[in-house]
């Protein structure tokens, strides 16, 4: 035997090695063995599923398997469920965009309701754009019912508003609900508290704050905006701060105490109005104050355009009625001067110029009126002066004007003859007069005749 | 009206479900016991010498333990109705085992047994025997069965009774 063998045999290593050898064989066995099992594995699992037990033996194992893994890392269960619910919450959500964009589209496209002209008012009024204006409106929204529950028992504290939704709904068993779903959410999500938990119910939308005693449940109208929620949790904050023990001890009582009943009756009060007058300037009442003023300038304005337009249509007629009378002509007329203006040539004879404005409409100070004479050689006039000249006309002649010519007619005596005789030779007529139609009087033996120095 | 939350716990199949679709005012939101895993229902009932108590009856759904989220199903009940299925031994077994994980978490809660599906004579397997046996322990047996309605409504009412006198002394 050489030493080492010697040696070997004195540390016991000698005596193992069969045993050594016998477990290699079974490593090797086994190892070897692997690859036939796992092959068979599978069919013998389907060939006994059937069996009773199979489910048995699996099932322990199974549960524990899936157990301890949530319970390791419930955030696998998030993310194995994940890609199931992800696609129904991203279709959720943009169902509700869509539908948020359609009343949008609906509002813009209301055209000309009374509503939108007054929305218009207030974008031009507050310098915000039309679209943010309809968005501001739209996205309105009401506390409907709120429910305050226990947390550790999911009993109804107390509740609120109007009963939404079907009023049989025993609120009791919602509110247990409510809280089973909270839990279950929490317990899923490995998260301790729920910041806010959300859900559509038909038409209105539910928030569940959660409290260190106590759930609040809001059945909200319309679109709230985010920042309610904060406001909602500074409220619920300060219910817990007032009614901290009572609502740890809540086990059902009857009654609420009044001062939370209130507190809660508040959170009814709460709608976008009140949020959105808050950082509004000026305040509401100088809404309507506003409106009015401006229907009033509107008016003003209004009146002022009619004014105008009547004022220029009196001036022409004034000018029209002047072009037409003999005797004045129009020099100058300053309808923008206040009075207006107006310049005139007027012939001793003709009309008087202050009766013609008076009766065109313009009283006493409502025109400005200079008028100049002057000798007008109008027919009309020309007749006048004449008429003037040879006063008082015997009873038998008649001075009338003719296609631009004077015609004196009749029959006249001796001395009225002389009379126009001297005048037509004397005064300048610019017309024709025409004397052909006259005729002197026979002279009869009894009319004295009076010299001209005596008439 | 004063209300309390009751627990309705034991193994599958049992009869939890039914016994309560027996005894509620209506049917409340069942699709909600296989997504969350607890059915609310509510029934308000009037116990003789005391005031109307109107129930909020949680049906746990079934468990032979009770996980992290079924305890907190349980938490903040008044009392509790544990349910055997008579055709089933260990039914009995389990539901002796949660009143216990009851007990360990939430202290003493009055509660008793529904011995279920008592209209099932011939698969029998759970004896009036082995019942007495457990009154003697001082448990709270009643034999009903939720598909002919024999003793739910009865049974409800004597919990119903107890809580009512306990949360008469309560705060
Ligand atoms: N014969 C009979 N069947 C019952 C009774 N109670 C429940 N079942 C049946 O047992 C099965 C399980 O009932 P279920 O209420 O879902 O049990 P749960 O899992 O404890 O809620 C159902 O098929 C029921 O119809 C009973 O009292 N008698
Ligand atoms: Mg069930």
């Amino acid at each position: 035997m050489s030493n080492v063998h010697r040696l070997r045999e004195l540390l016991g290593i000698e005596a193992d090695q069969a045993t050594m050898r016998e477990q290699g064989r079974r490593v090797a066995e086994s190892e070897q063995r692997m690859p036939d099992v796992a092959e068979v594995l599978p069919d013998a699992i389907r060939q006994r599923s059937q069996d009773d037990d199979m489910a048995e033996a699996l099932r322990e194992p199974v549960s524990k398997a899936l157990h301890e893994s949530v319970t390791e890392n419930p955030h696998s269960l998030v993310e194995i469920l994940f890609p199931v619910m992800g696609p129904a919450i991203r279709r959720s959500i943009a169902e509700t965009l869509r539908a948020a964009l359609e009343g949008l589209n609906q509002s813009l496209a209301d055209g000309f309701s009374l509503r939108n002209l007054r929305w218009r008012l207030e974008a031009w009024r507050t310098g915000v754009p039309f679209r943010e204006v309809v968005l501001r409106h739209t996205l309105t929204y009401r506390v409907a019912e709120a429910l305050l529950i226990n947390k550790e028992n999911g009993l109804l504290i107390c509740r609120v508003g109007e009963m939404t939704d079907s009023p049989g709904m025993d609120r009791d068993a919602v509110a247990a609900m409510l809280t089973a779903i909270e839990d279950f959410v929490a317990d899923s999500t490995g998260e301790e508290e729920g910041e806010l938990s959300s859900a559509e119910l038909g038409e209105r939308v539910l928030w569940v704050l959660t409290g260190p005693h106590a759930r609040l449940a809001l059945v909200l109208e319309g679109q709230p905006p985010l920042t309610l929620r904060i406001t909602l949790r500074d409220h619920l904050a300060v219910i817990h701060q007032d009614h901290g023990t009572y609502l740890y001890e809540f086990s059902g009582q009857e009654e609420a105490p009044a001062p939370l009943i209130a507190k809660l009756e508040k959170l009814l009060k709460f709608s976008a109005q009140d949020q959105q007058e808050a950082v509004r300037r000026p305040p509401r009442i100088a809404g309507p104050i506003l409106l009015l003023l401006l229907v009033a300038g509107l008016g003003l304005v209004g009146h002022w355009l009619y004014r105008g337009q009547q004022q220029k249509q009196q001036w022409a007629a004034l000018e029209a009625q002047i072009a037409s009378v003999p005797g004045i002509v129009w020099v100058e007329g300053l309808i923008d001067r206040k009075p207006p203006e107006l310049r005139l040539l007027a012939d001793p004879l003709a009309d008087s110029p202050g009766e013609l404005v008076r009766s065109a409409g313009y009283g006493d100070g409502d025109l400005a009126l200079s008028v100049t004479p002057f000798v007008s050689a109008e027919p009309e006039i020309e007749l006048r002066r004449l008429v003037k000249a040879l006063a008082p006309l015997p009873q038998a002649v008649t001075v009338t004007l003719r296609d631009g010519s004077i015609v004196i007619a009749g029959t006249a005596d001796r001395y009225w003859f002389r009379q126009l005789a001297a005048h037509l030779e004397f005064a300048r007529i610019n017309v024709p007069v025409d004397i052909t139609g006259l005729q002197q009087t026979v002279e009869s033996p009894d009319s004295p005749v009076i010299p001209d120095e005596e008439r | 009206m004063k209300s309390v939350k009751v627990c309705i716990l034991g193994d599958f199949a049992v009869g939890k479900t039914s016994l309560v679709r027996r005894f509620v005012d209506e049917a409340f939101s069942e699709r909600y016991l296989t997504t969350v895993g607890v059915k609310i229902d509510t029934k308000t009932v009037h116990p003789e010498g005391a005031e109307p108590i109107k129930l909020v009856l949680w049906d746990v759904a079934g468990a032979d333990e009770l996980s992290a989220l079924q305890t907190s199903y349980v938490r903040g009940s008044a009392g509790f109705i544990l349910v055997c299925d008579l055709t089933r031994r260990e039914t009995l077994t389990t539901a002796t085992k949660l009143k216990s994980e009851v007990a360990a978490q939430f202290g003493p809660v009055p509660w008793c047994l529904f011995a279920n599906k008592n209209d099932l004579t011939e698969e029998r397997e759970i004896d009036d025997m082995a019942l007495s046996e457990l009154t003697e322990d001082g448990w709270i047996v009643h034999t009903t069965s939720a598909k002919t309605g024999f003793n739910v409504e009865s049974a409800v009412l004597a919990l119903a009774s107890r809580l009512s006198i306990d949360a008469g002394r309560s705060p």
